[in-house]
Formats: structure tokens, sequence, C-alpha cells
């Protein structure tokens, strides 16, 4: 760094160093604060969104309880389109898929979830890939019901894996495959599903005894 | 079957709100800070980290909705921790899926909950002192209840979301209406005839020695301290009786109720003194023909009552000047007062009510009166003789003689009685755990053992019987009857497995029926619900296999009586609808959706667990 003699000189200095660089400092200042409040206020927008759709979402739950299908699908559309980024927006998604199969549109109930189960994080596509997978049931595609299960990756559905199983043995049912529909629902009673009519459709599978003597 | 899952269903709804509004009580926050440094946490979720304080809260709420049952403590503790873990989780969870409550929401909430409110209404007093009794902060508890909110919008949206199809609300009904026909007979238990021998009875004996132990029992000897007790030995005096009665007067005093109305000359800047009592004076002779409402109305200068004729309403002393109250309560009923100054002005007083008061003599309420006294009197006597009963007892732990001397008290024994169970005074949980603590079974007395908040008991180990086994001699007669059920029912299972081979290789069952002097019952449409079936029976059908190409399944299955029972299953028939599940198509398939959810959500939370970076110290986890 140059040692000045003068104060002039030094006052020289500064007046030289603020020629070059002063538009950019305050430059910089501009853009910092800039900054500073435009996260601010990004965050107090999305504080705002969040608890918009909160509270749209509480009115299509309302909606759905009472039984008010029509301004219910209204309000899973509006969430849906309102507040896209919040996780409301699946939820609604979940809710009009509901309302869906209550008026008998399964196709569209399908296409809904399976939207829903491949864009949504873990536990909530695990939701919706079981609600899909009993549609498939209903609608007799039990093979593309299997196939939805298989493909699963059993790591990551530990908890789900009672559910699964016992909708795997609903599908062997459904494909008059006993054998394999009572060890599916073995194994959701063996991990501690709470199933009330698990017991009774295990029940409904006994094997004849000749293969029971062989266990 | 439907019922059974509508009830589960709401118990486990009902448990989740119960969570909601006592999480909030929970105080988790500021045991933490108050925890931090000094104990190790016993559990953790993410950052947050639980200490014993937190358990032991967790616990008490937990303990308070199971009242009475006699759960293991160490295994309810556990559970607590359970419930807190996974609370902890989905809290976690929903916060970081970004769900909010919005303040409004949380606001109608807290006015809503019966806690704060008085009268129905939410009362900000009440509001307050309750917070500040739990040493919480209204952002605090606001912030809580939101997260509990969260944690209910988000349960709703997995179990509210939930549908059944048409397809399984029918396989529900084909399973639960499920239909099926069977023939069986029922093989007899016969006890022989001939008496077992002795070196039988000897071996049997020896091979079930737990069916002959008797549990481990201990008497007590104890000493109770009574507020009853106390008080019937209080001494009355009437001298005493009557102090007391002057004390409480106030109980047994119904005041004079006294309504007055009036009229106002003010004393003002147009009116002077003198002028005003004028008026006044004059008005008291119009009173002699003209109503005393319909005056005040006229000329009262008091233009708020004078509409009402100048009623005053109920009047109460001290509340008035002096001498306006000395005219008002010398009145009689219906006389108007000469005219009386106040600041105001002068008053004309007419009482328009008069109910006497009236004071319940001391005669009347004597026995009332004893008795309450006793006990004001005992209630002092009861609290320091309970020190006293505390400090002797454990002063003197080997006896209960001094402290009974010193208070007077009779020293009663129980009956034999074991844990679980037992007579008299050992019919109170806290006796029998009181008799079987350590400190007893030591030789010691007992800590104080509360009884309501009115009876005291100390007690020390009488008798002490460990688990013992009866001697053979003592129990013979058992024994041989044991053996007997035994042989009758070895017999029978026996003779059904002959029939059964016999059935299964294709022979009819009339015809071995026949033979074996059996009567055969043949049932059609056996339906799960079904009660003319023993329920064991019932329970055996719906668990046999289906009949394979034309073939029954054979089964037995034994009854309470030892009974067998053989069974041919030749029909299942699935079940359809009733007109009555038609009926209540909508609602069944609400409560199918609702279990769906129910088990959807349970799903997710165990997934969620199993995801958390949780960790328990161990031997809390030990306990479990």
């Amino acid at each position: 760094m140059a040692i000045y003699d003068t104060e002039e000189e030094q006052v020289e200095a500064l007046k030289r160093w603020w020629k070059e660089n002063g538009t950019s400092t305050i430059a910089g200042l501009v853009v910092g604060i800039a900054l500073i409040l435009g996260w601010n206020y990004w965050q107090s927008h999305k504080k705002e969104q969040a608890a918009q759709a909160s509270a749209l979402y509480d009115q299509l739950l309302t909606a759905t309880d009472a039984g008010n299908k029509e301004s219910a699908e209204k309000l899973a559309e509006r969430t849906k389109e309102q507040f896209g980024t919040t996780k409301y927006a699946l939820y609604s998604g979940l809710v009009q898929a509901k309302l869906k199969v209550q008026q008998g549109d399964l196709a569209v109930a399908k296409q809904i979830l399976e939207g829903l189960a491949a864009k949504s994080d873990d536990e909530l596509s695990h939701i919706a890939r079981i609600r899909l997978v009993r549609l498939m049931l209903a609608t007799g595609e039990h093979e593309q019901g299997l196939e939805v299960i298989n493909k699963v990756d059993p790591a990551s559905s530990s908890g789900f894996s009672v559910t699964y199983d016992e909708l795997l043995g609903d599908l062997y049912v459904a494909l008059d495959r006993r054998a394999e529909a009572r060890t599916a629902y073995q194994n959701a009673l063996r991990n501690g599903s709470q199933s009330p009519l698990l017991q009774l459709k295990i029940d409904d599978l006994t094997a004849p005894e000749i293969i029971q003597t062989q266990k | 079957m439907l019922t059974k899952i509508r009830e589960k269903a709401q118990g486990a709804f009902a448990w989740g709100i119960l969570i909601i509004i006592c999480v909030p009580f929970a105080l988790w926050g500021i045991q933490n800070y108050l925890g931090a440094g000094k104990e190790p946490p016993v559990a953790s979720v993410g950052d947050r980290e639980f200490y014993q304080q937190d358990v032991n809260r967790a616990y008490e709420q937990y303990s308070q909705n199971l009242q009475g049952m006699n759960i293991d403590e160490q295994m309810l503790k556990a559970q607590a921790l359970e419930k807190l873990i996974k609370d902890e989780v989905l809290l976690q969870y929903v916060h970081a899926e970004g769900l909010v409550t919005t303040d409004n929401k949380a606001r109608e909430f807290i006015k809503s909950l019966e806690y704060f409110q008085v009268d129905g209404k939410f009362d900000e007093k009440q509001y307050k002192a309750l917070l500040n009794s739990q040493r919480m902060t209204s952002a605090e508890f606001v912030s809580r209840i939101k997260n509990a909110l969260m944690m209910e919008q988000f349960q709703r949206s997995i179990i509210d979301s939930s549908f059944a199809t048409q397809y399984d609300v029918e396989s529900f009904f084909k399973i639960q209406n499920q239909q099926r026909d069977v023939d069986y007979v029922i093989v007899p238990a016969q006890q022989p005839a001939e008496q077992p021998s002795e070196e039988e009875v000897a071996a049997y004996y020896q091979q079930h020695q737990d069916l002959y132990k008797v549990p481990e029992q201990v008497s007590v000897e104890y000493v109770e301290l009574s507020l009853d007790d106390i008080a019937k030995t209080i001494e009355v005096t009437d001298e005493k009786l009557k102090a007391f009665y002057e004390e409480q007067r106030d109980q047994y005093t119904t005041p004079e109720r006294r309504k007055i109305s009036h009229i106002l000359f003010a004393i003002n800047d147009k009116t002077d003194e003198k002028t005003a009592l004028e008026k006044a004076l004059q008005a008291k002779k119009e009173l002699a023909d003209k109503d005393f409402s319909t005056l005040a109305a006229e000329v009262s200068d008091d233009k708020l009552t004078a509409k009402t004729g100048g009623d005053l309403g109920l009047f109460t002393a001290g509340t008035m000047e002096k001498e306006f109250e000395e005219a008002a309560s010398s009145l009689q009923l219906g006389e108007v007062s000469e005219p009386v100054k106040s600041p105001y002005g002068y008053h004309l007083i007419k009482v328009t009510e008069l109910v006497p008061g009236e004071v319940k003599s001391f005669e009347a309420v004597k026995a009332e009166l004893t008795k309450s006294y006793q006990k004001a009197q005992a209630e002092n006597a009861f609290y320091e003789s309970g020190e006293t009963l505390s400090e002797m007892s454990y002063e003197n732990p080997d006896n209960l003689q001094t402290v009974a001397d010193a208070l007077g008290l009779t020293i009663k024994k129980s009956t034999l009685f074991t844990r679980d169970n037992g007579e008299g005074i050992a019919g109170d949980p806290k006796i029998r755990s009181a008799a079987f603590s350590e400190d007893v079974q030591q030789g010691n007395n007992s800590t104080p053992v509360e009884l309501g908040d009115d009876r005291l008991v100390v007690l020390r180990m009488l008798e002490h019987k460990v688990a013992a086994t009866r001697d053979l001699s003592e129990v013979k007669q058992d024994v041989i009857a044991a053996l007997l059920r035994d042989k009758a029912k070895q017999q029978a299972t026996e003779k059904a497995q002959q029939v059964k081979s016999r059935l299964q290789a294709g022979e009819s069952i009339d015809a071995v029926a026949a033979e074996n002097k059996l009567e055969v019952k043949k049932m059609t449409g056996i339906t799960r619900g079904d009660r003319e079936l023993p329920w064991q029976l019932n329970q055996a059908i719906f668990k046999a296999a289906h009949p394979v190409g034309g073939k029954p399944t054979i089964f037995t299955t034994a009854l309470p009586s030892d009974d067998q029972v053989v069974a041919s299953l030749s029909k299942v028939k699935e079940g359809v609808m009733t007109e009555d599940d038609k009926k209540q198509l909508e609602l069944a398939t609400k409560n199918i959706a609702r279990a769906f959810g129910q088990n959807e959500f349970s799903a997710l939370l165990n997934s969620l667990q199993a995801e958390a970076d949780i960790s328990v110290k161990p031997q809390i986890q030990a306990q479990n």
C-alpha cells in the first residue's frame, strides 16, 4: 500500500478510488439490500401462501366430510391451481381421487393416483400407489396390480409392507392363486397388520388337510 | 363385524384427539431447558431430545386414562415414551412437508376448549390463569396447539381421503356373510367307571405340580386413622356449639329482600334547597290520591328511574347515603318516607316489596350444626394425627403398638390375601401393593397409605406364606377328578379321530354315527354370527378348508365340556348383501374406507419411524 505525505494527497487518493469504484460499490450495496428484502419478501410470501393453502384445504376437508361433493371438487381444483407448489396440492389430489371413486369414475381416479404416485415424496407415493392398486383390483386389472407392487423397492417401503402384502393377497385371491394369497396374508399378519378383516381372509384360505400334514 | 370396525375406527380417532388435547399440556420445552446439562436424555428423535421428566409427564397423562387398571408402571412408561417418539416423528414430518395452521384456526380451536370456558364462553382470565398454572406463555401454548392441529390436518388428509370401491364392499360382504353347510356328530367325553390306581394318581400329581400351587399370601395388621372416627369423638357442648353457630350464622340466614322506589327533587343551579324541600312536601301530599309510580314518572328529577316508576331495584345496605339508607331500611311495605336529604336533593322513598329475612334458630339446626362442628374440629386433629402417625410409625418401624397407643387406635388384622385379590381392607389395591412392597416384606411398617381424602392406614406384615405346592394328600380328590377328566377326553378324542378317518375314507356320516350310537346334526346356511351353535364350533367351521373336488372337508374340534365334535363341511356359499346391509350400504362403505385409511395412516407412521433418526437409551428399551 502506498504511503501518502499530506492530507491533500490522501483526500486526492480517496477521490480517485471513489471515481473508479464508487458505482460498483453502490451497485453492490443496492443488490445486497435488494437480495435481503427479496429474501424476506419471498419467505413471508411463502408463509402467506402456505397459510392460504391450509385454510382453503380445510374448507375442502369440511366440504368432503359434509358430503358436499360439488363444492369439494371445486375447492380441490382451486387448491391445486393456486397452491401447486405446496403439499396441500397433493393432498387435494388424494381427496379428488376419492371424489371420483364416489362418482364411479375409476378411470380418472386412477389417472390422478398414478400422477401422485410418480411425483410425490416417498410416503405419499406409497399411499397413492396402494390406492391405485385397490382400483386395479376393482377393475379386474390383477396382473397390472401385481406388477405395480412388484416394482416397489422393498427397502423403501418397510412401514407399508403390511398394506402391500394384504393387497397382494387380495390380488392373488382374485386370480384364484390361493397358496400365494395365503402366504401374502400371513406375511401381513406376522408383520403386525391391524386390518380387521385380515384374520377372516386367512381363515377362508385354510389349506386342505393333506397339505397341512406335509408342512 | 361392521360395528367392530366402527368401534375400532372411532376409538383410534378419539384417542388421537385426546392426544392432541393432552400434548399441549405436556410442557415439553420447559422441561428440556431445566433438564439440559443435568442428566442425559433418555431418547432423541432428530434434534429433539426427551428427558426422564418428559416420559414421567406423558406417563401421568397416559395412566390417568387407564385409571383403576392394574398395569405395570414400567410397561406404561415404555409405552408413553413410544407415544412421545411417534408424535415427534409425525410432527417433524408435517413441518418438513410445509404444513401450517393459520392463526385464525388456532384461535377458534382454543376458544372452543372447555378448559377455558366459563358458562360456555371463552374466558380470557380463565385462560391466563390455567396457562400460568402450567407455567406456560400464551405464545408457547398457541404454538403447541398449532402443531397439534397441523398433525390432525395431516391425519385427516390420509384418513378422510381414503375410499372403498364397490368391489371392496362386495368382497367384505362375500366373506362376512358367507354361509356354510355342515353335518356333525358330538362324541361325548364319558368318564370311566373304574377309579385310577394310586400309582397313576401319584404320577399325575408329579407331572402337574403347577396345577397345585398356592400363590404367595400375606396377612397384615394395621392401624387406621379416619376422619369420621375422629369426628365422633369430638366433644360437643351447647356453649361451643352456640359459638360455632354465631360464626356460621350466615349459612343459616336468608337475608331480607327489600325493593325500593324513589322520587327525586334535585338541588341544582335552578332549584335551591328550600324549593326542593317544598316540592317534595307538596308531592308527598299529592300521594294521598295519586299512585307513587305515576307521580314518579311525572315529577321525579331522576329521569332514568322516572320511566319505571322510580324503581331502584333491590336495596343493598352500604351503597347509599346514610340518611337514605336509614329511611329505606326502616320503612314498612307500601309506606312512603318523609323527604330525605342526600347530596342529590330530596327523596321520597317507598318500599314496594318486602320479604323479611329469616334466621334458622339454633335449636332447628342443632343436629346439622353438631355434625359440621365435629367435622371441622376433626380436620385439624386428623391432620395432626396423620403427621404423628407418619412420624411415629417411621421412627418405630418394628411395631405398631407405639403409634396405636399414642393415638388411641386399635390394631386390626386382615385375613390372608394375594397380590391380586383380597377381602376387607385388602380389597383395595393400594393396600395390597403396600403389603407386598419391599419395605413391608422386610418386616417394617409401611408408609401411610391414603384411602381417599379421609382415611390413612399404616400396616405391617402379620403372616407371610410363600408360594407353595400343596401336598398330595390335600389335593388327592382334585387329582383323581382331573385324571378322570383327562382319560375321558383322551377317549373321546381317539374315538373322534376314528370317526374322522372313516369319514375321510368316504363312509357316510349317517352310517358311522348309527354304528357308534351318535346323533347326526345337519345344519345348512350357518353364518358367522350364528348363536345356535357353540361358538367354538362356529369358529372351527369358518376356519375349515373349503371342500375340494366335491369332497367334503372333515375336521374335529373340542367343546369346553371336552366333548369332541366331528364335522363334515359340504358347502361354502359366498356371502351376499342382505336387505339390511343394502339399507346401510353408505355407512358400510364409509366404515370400510375409514378402516383402510386408518391402516394406511398407521403404515405411514411406521414408515416414518423406520426412517427417522431415533435413539433410545438402552435400559428403557430393556424394560419395554
